[in-house]
């Protein structure tokens, strides 16, 4: 009898879960229910979050200026706003569902995309996952895949699902709303948003911009041996070394990577943790994507150990890159995924990526955050997105030079 | 007349089940295989250049190092917690082993947020010592620390119970022949625990190989890192596949000789006579050096860590960010962990049970393949069940039943290892007196040999349920669409940056993972009586 | 009367080993049987067939009639109605003992289990022990147990494997004999398997010599110790010495003196040169300085003692049992004297 009670003992804990999840089930079915009619009011709060979070961004901006440009900016929304609500509330007649295959994280994307699916009542259905390995997973599945637009971090993922032949053709009406460098030639995929690639100097470490080189080959000089950090297994610094193919020359480029290899820069293995150790002091100057440096001072507060300096150098060292996305040929959704892609380019959605995830609108008449160096101010270098698939080229000169294996 | 069935053949409770793991564990191999096929001839030229062969160099380096220095904590620590005075001994015990339950892809972070150049320890040691910056983790070094901070539970835990079942006579005897606590203790108490040992190094061993987390944040280039860059870039297929063929075939050569290490041992021990209980050894003035010892580990492996998760948290509640989590993502994580859980020991229940019962040919087949899983980097499981649930299995495709079969391929080698191993210690004639005794193959399964082994079983259960909980590339890849678990929303904030937020589902998956184990801990009577 | 049990020509192969080798055995209903042999002779093999832990290669095993185990049926061992006992006990170690002795009686109702406990606790004498883990018993009492365990279900035929052999030598004797009174009073039919010759020779009604997975004899114990079929057998049944001889007429002619013999071997003739198996039983010494052997060692095995002689002429060692309280001195010349009428079993060599 001992025994029994002492092993209903250990089987307790397991038990417990079980019924608590049992509870938990019902409540979620629950959930749903509410979820569901709840779901127009959430996006009205929502709405006013964003503003809110505006009106934050509002008073860490200086520039006077600044304040018009958001006040234009969400005069701009609520107009979209009042826009799409008549067009979609007909269409009450089961607006269907839609996949989104998302490289995306969760934690920039779902606002929108659930911004998305109120608006149109579209039931939504997406899969987060890293760019690369949604990638491969949507090669793997071929024609029985069921996403109907796959939203890449990168045009390298892109570009894979585009050379495989497995997108279908953009409509004219939607690339047009991007301008010609931020999408594919064929049509395949368009950018959605923009992220400037930049360089994060460590205030903690006493650097100030004054300090920093004009180009990205002003870091090649001795001077900064040991001093800088870079990710070059990161996709967006890839896709920026295969800018600088285009722009440069192969031979160049590979320069250029000795270079810097010969001032022995720390190697990180993506943007975030290289802006952390700017911000640590670890290193001096980091070549990263602009946000990120956003969300840390978001977390660690104004006194956050780095800032960025955008170089107006008019080459790759000011590139921006796009993030962007295409809809697939096995999409049974084609009607739901190209009104996707029109929202995406919506001044409600590109004020949203500019407001909230620090990025640049790619539409025009959006402006962009005030904290964020105005696009044409960055002197941005006219590169093609589209010119930027050649990442097996790159990889191979990276392995070449030793930064990858 | 009497009814009489045929011979050798297993019941088909257990053939059916041991058929559908093997099954499913040779699918990753199938896709390998059938991907590597379309490789280029210089795909595999440049599988064996200078370059490969140095990352598989590396690999196997990193795996030497950190199995040994898993073996240098763990192996103290589990002779100390079983068979000294320590205070606090079965506190220590569950702290101890508590690393386990972080994910190798935050605890990389944490570790360096912690120790790096300018990390929370050098900001404590500025002050006082004028320290300016530290040696940075990284590289070899770096990630040797990380994966054996984090993976020398498992050796622990194999340990454990075969230090306190050793026969304190032979001990003794060792004694009296003059031989010194030390030379006792590598004369007679390793040998002992050696089958232990092995399998605990295995699993180290495995778990080395196939991580991508630790050694990308530490910057060592592994033969696992570079297929996940492979797959990042995904500019050919083949070639990712080609690496992994590679990858598989060196843990394939590590399970064989650990086979031939491990040879034909057969330890039985529950149920002839009765043993008597090792004897508690004083430390004396040992006691604080060895708690220090116990401090450092736990401080660098839990505490550390633990502690910035939760100075993130309230960072981050202060700043007034809203910290939320649905219950929906709590609830998936738990039931799909348990339903992963439950159907992996009880497949690896079965297998264990033909495996160790019912000798034949298949078994030595079985064994190899059984534990490949574990040496599968998450990517490659994943990408595989996509493969064939695209073609074959379409109606449970993006449905929790694919995500658990990749848990079951990733986990079920820990689950078979622990039962297996519980499975040994029993005498087989046990199991024949039950028989004989007219009971059935099941009845004597159900009411003789689960009991017996009860405490492998809870442990396996525990293991897979922390392991399920916390794993990253599979679920991300085969979870059904608009599925959220913990790892997918601490990956999908801490890579963004979102720091506060990251850390409410890291601190809730180890709080959830912690539950199952301690309570196992707490109750097991065959060491603390 | 008809056999209860029957093993025809059985053989099983280990790994392309003989275990056991076309062994045939018959065992009357009541009937207790010993199987001696030296470790690794297959005794245990043949248990384990018979039990229906092992399939067969060859042959058939039957129970009254019905096939159990051949090369193409094997009933299952909880479908056979054979109890089994095992060297090292083999109790359930996370049961009690009512537990571990009730297990068997799945279909026996809640009184009936009460019932049929009680009677086998009083039979195994541990009446009050039913709440005790087997780990808090003593070897012998662990034993009793299993025992106990085994005859509750009322099995048709026990098998005992090696039962006595984890004991220490006094409480081997007390549980061996607690033990077959147990066993003789249940009138269960029995087979017990053991290399020890006393445990072999105390309970059977039937004595089976089993070497190298052979039967090399069956018969009752006594016949098998008087007349053996051959030297290993002699070996196994008793302690003994060899001398050569030759056959003439009906004696045997040894270097020792002319005895009568008899053997099993038919074919012996006159003139053919033997083994002579001598028994230490078969001779005394007595006093004699001027006797053709010399005492040259003793073995003190407490109610007796066993001296070894050396014949100076042929320079062979005997040993015999001393008499009751009568030890000569190591170095003591001595004659040899035949003690009984017995004739001396020979061998051919």
């Amino acid at each position: 009898m001992n025994i029994r009670l002492k092993s209903f003992k250990l089987l307790l804990p397991i038990i417990s879960i079980l019924l608590i999840a049992g509870i938990a089930c019902s409540d979620a079915a629950a959930e749903a229910r509410e979820a569901a009619n709840k779901r127009v009011a959430d996006a009205e709060a929502r709405a006013a979050t964003a503003e809110a979070k505006v009106a934050d961004t509002e008073a860490r901006a200086t520039a006077a200026e600044a304040k018009v440009a958001d006040a234009e900016a969400r005069a701009t929304a609520a107009e979209a706003k009042v826009a799409t609500a008549p067009a979609t509330a007909p269409a009450t007649a089961n607006p269907g569902k839609l996949v989104v295959y998302s490289g995306r994280k969760e934690s920039l994307v779902a606002p929108i995309i659930e911004q998305f699916a109120s608006a149109t009542g579209i039931d939504v259905q997406v899969k987060y996952g890293k760019t690369g390995a949604i990638a491969a997973t949507i090669l793997e599945e071929g024609k029985n895949s069921p996403a109907d637009v796959f939203f890449a971090q990168d045009p390298g993922g892109l570009g894979a699902i585009a050379k495989a032949g497995m997108f279908q053709k953009i409509d004219t009406d939607t690339l047009n709303k991007v301008p010609t460098w931020a999408k594919s030639k064929e049509a395949q995929w368009v950018g959605l948003s923009g992220r400037a690639r930049t360089v994060v100097y460590s205030t903690k470490n006493n650097i100030s911009p004054e300090d920093l080189p004009a180009s990205l080959e002003g870091f090649t000089d001795p001077k900064w041996k040991g001093r800088i950090g870079w990710p070059p297994t990161n996709g967006s610094f890839q896709a920026m070394v295969t800018a600088m193919r285009v722009q440069w020359g192969e031979e160049k480029t590979r320069t250029w990577l000795k270079g810097i290899i010969s001032n022995e820069p720390k190697v990180y293995p993506k943007n975030t943790p290289t802006v952390a150790a700017a911000g640590a002091g670890e290193i001096d100057v980091g070549f990263v994507n602009h946000y990120y440096l956003h969300r840390f001072i978001a977390e660690e507060g104004e006194g956050f150990g780095a800032r960025n300096h955008h170089l107006n150098s008019g080459d790759v060292g000011s590139l921006i890159l796009v993030a962007g996305a295409g809809i697939l040929d096995t999409s049974k959704n084609t009607g739901n995924a190209k009104k996707f892609l029109n929202f995406m380019l919506s001044p409600v959605a590109q004020q949203y990526f500019t407001g909230q995830t620090y990025e640049y609108p790619l539409v025009e008449g959006v402006k962009a955050n005030p904290l964020l160096n105005p696009i044409d101010k960055i002197n941005k270098p006219s590169i093609d997105m589209a010119s930027l698939d050649d990442l097996a080229g790159t990889q191979k000169l990276l392995k070449e030079v030793g930064l990858l294996n | 007349m009497i009814k009489s069935s045929k011979i050798h053949i297993p019941p088909l409770y257990i053939l059916i089940p041991t058929i559908f793991t093997a099954i499913i564990m040779i699918l990753p191999l199938l896709y390998l295989i059938t991907r590597s096929i379309e490789a280029s001839a210089d795909t595999w030229i440049s599988l064996f250049s200078i370059r490969s062969l140095q990352t598989l160099g590396r690999s196997l380096l990193l795996m030497s190092t950190v199995t040994l220095m898993s073996l240098i904590i763990a192996i103290p620590l589990a002779w100390c917690t079983a068979r000294t005075n320590l205070p606090m001994r079965k506190i220590w015990t569950i702290l101890v082993i508590l690393p386990l339950v972080m994910p190798s892809f935050i605890a990389a972070f944490l570790f360096t947020s912690a120790l790096g150049p300018k990390g929370l320890l050098q900001n404590l040691l500025e002050k006082p010592f004028g320290v300016k910056e530290l040696p940075g983790l990284e590289g070899l070094i770096g990630a040797t620390i990380v994966l054996a901070l984090l993976s020398y539970p498992y050796i622990f835990l194999a340990i454990r119970g075969s230090i306190n079942n050793i026969d304190p006579s032979i001990e003794e005897s060792a004694k009296a022949l003059g031989k010194n606590s030390l030379k006792v203790f590598t004369t007679i108490t390793l040998p002992h625990i050696k089958p232990a040992l092995i399998a605990g190094s295995l699993f180290v061993a495995l778990y080395t190989l196939s991580d991508f987390g630790a050694v990308s944040m530490m910057r060592y280039n592994t033969f696992t890192w570079t297929i996940y860059q492979q797959y990042g870039s995904v500019i050919d297929r083949s070639t990712s596949a080609a690496l992994s063929i590679a990858l598989v075939s060196t843990a394939l050569i590590i399970l064989i000789l650990e086979q031939n290490i491990r040879g034909k041992e057969k330890y039985h021990r529950i149920g002839s006579g009765s043993s008597r209980k090792p004897k508690i050894i004083n430390l004396g003035f040992w006691k604080y050096p060895i708690t220090s010892f116990f401090v450092l580990i736990i401080s660098a492996a839990l505490i550390i860590p633990v502690s910035i998760l939760v100075f993130w948290l309230f960072r981050g509640i202060l700043n007034g960010e809203s910290i939320t989590l649905s219950l929906s993502t709590v609830l998936n994580s738990v039931i799909v962990s348990l339903i992963a859980t439950l159907t992996t020991a009880l497949l690896a229940l079965v297998t264990a049970v033909k495996l160790i019962r019912y000798p034949s040919i298949m078994n030595r087949f079985m064994e190899p393949i059984s534990f490949i899983g574990y040496a599968l980097p998450g990517v490659v499981v994943g990408i595989a069940l996509v493969f064939f649930g695209t073609r074959f299995a379409m109606p449970i495709y993006q449905s929790i039943f694919l995500l658990i079969i990749g848990y079951i391929i990733l986990f079920f080698p820990v689950s078979l290892g622990i039962i297996r191993s519980s499975l040994m210690q029993i005498n087989p004639r046990i199991e024949e007196s039950a028989m004989s005794l007219k009971h059935n193959a099941l009845s004597v399964l159900t009411k003789i040999t689960i009991p017996l082994i009860k405490s492998g079983l809870l442990m396996s259960l525990s293991m897979v349920f922390l392991l399920t909980l916390k794993e990253l590339p599979a679920t991300l890849i085969l979870g059904p669409l608009n599925f959220h678990t913990l790892a997918t929303q601490v990956w999908s904030y801490s890579s963004e940056a979102y720091f506060a937020k990251s850390a409410f589902p890291s601190l809730l998956i180890i709080v959830l993972s912690i539950f199952p184990l301690t309570t196992i801990i707490w109750h097991d009577k065959r060491i603390y009586q | 009367m008809k056999p209860y049990l029957t093993c025809k020509n059985i053989s099983k192969t280990f790994n392309g080993s003989p275990a056991v080798e076309s062994v045939s055995i018959d065992l009357l209903p009541g009937e207790i049987m010993s199987i001696l042999g030296p470790s690794g002779c297959g005794k245990t093999t043949l248990l384990r067939l018979i039990a229906g832990f092992e399939t067969l290669d060859e042959g058939e095993i039957k129970i009254e009639n019905n096939i159990i185990s051949s090369n193409q049926t094997h009933l299952p061992p909880e479908k056979r109605n054979i109890g089994m006992v095992f060297q090292d006990y083999s109790l359930f170690p996370h049961m009690n003992v009512e537990q571990n002795i009730t297990f068997g009686l799945q279909n026996y109702n809640q009184d009936e289990k009460e019932f049929r406990l009680q009677e086998i606790l009083k039979l195994i004498q541990l009446v009050g022990f039913e709440k005790k883990l087997p780990a808090e018993l003593s070897g012998g009492q662990q034993q009793r147990i299993a025992l106990g365990r085994t005859l509750a279900p009322k099995p048709s035929l026990i098998l005992l494997d090696e039962p006595f052999s984890n004991l220490d030598a006094v409480t081997r004797k007390e549980v061996m004999s607690d033990i077959n009174q147990i066993i003789l009073e249940s009138k269960t039919a029995s087979i017990l398997v053991t290399h020890d010759r006393d445990e072999a020779f105390s309970i059977a009604n039937k004595l089976v010599v089993m070497i190298n997975g052979k039967i090399f004899q069956m018969d009752n114990p006594g016949n098998i110790y008087n007349l053996p079929n051959n030297i290993e057998v002699a070996k196994l049944v008793a302690d003994c010495n060899f001398i050569k001889g030759s056959i003439q007429n009906k004696d045997v002619v040894t270097d020792i003196g002319s005895f009568r013999y008899e053997s099993t071997d038919k074919q012996i003739s006159d003139k053919q040169i033997v083994n002579t198996l001598i028994r230490p039983d078969d001779f005394i010494t007595t006093y004699d300085p001027n006797g053709s052997f010399k005492i040259t060692a003793r073995e003190f095995h407490g109610p007796y003692s066993i001296s070894t002689v050396l014949s100076y002429q042929y320079g062979f060692s005997l040993k015999f049992r001393d008499q009751q309280n009568v030890s000569f001195p190591i170095g003591t010349n001595v004659n040899l004297i035949k003690t009984n009428n017995r004739k001396l079993v020979v061998f051919p060599k």
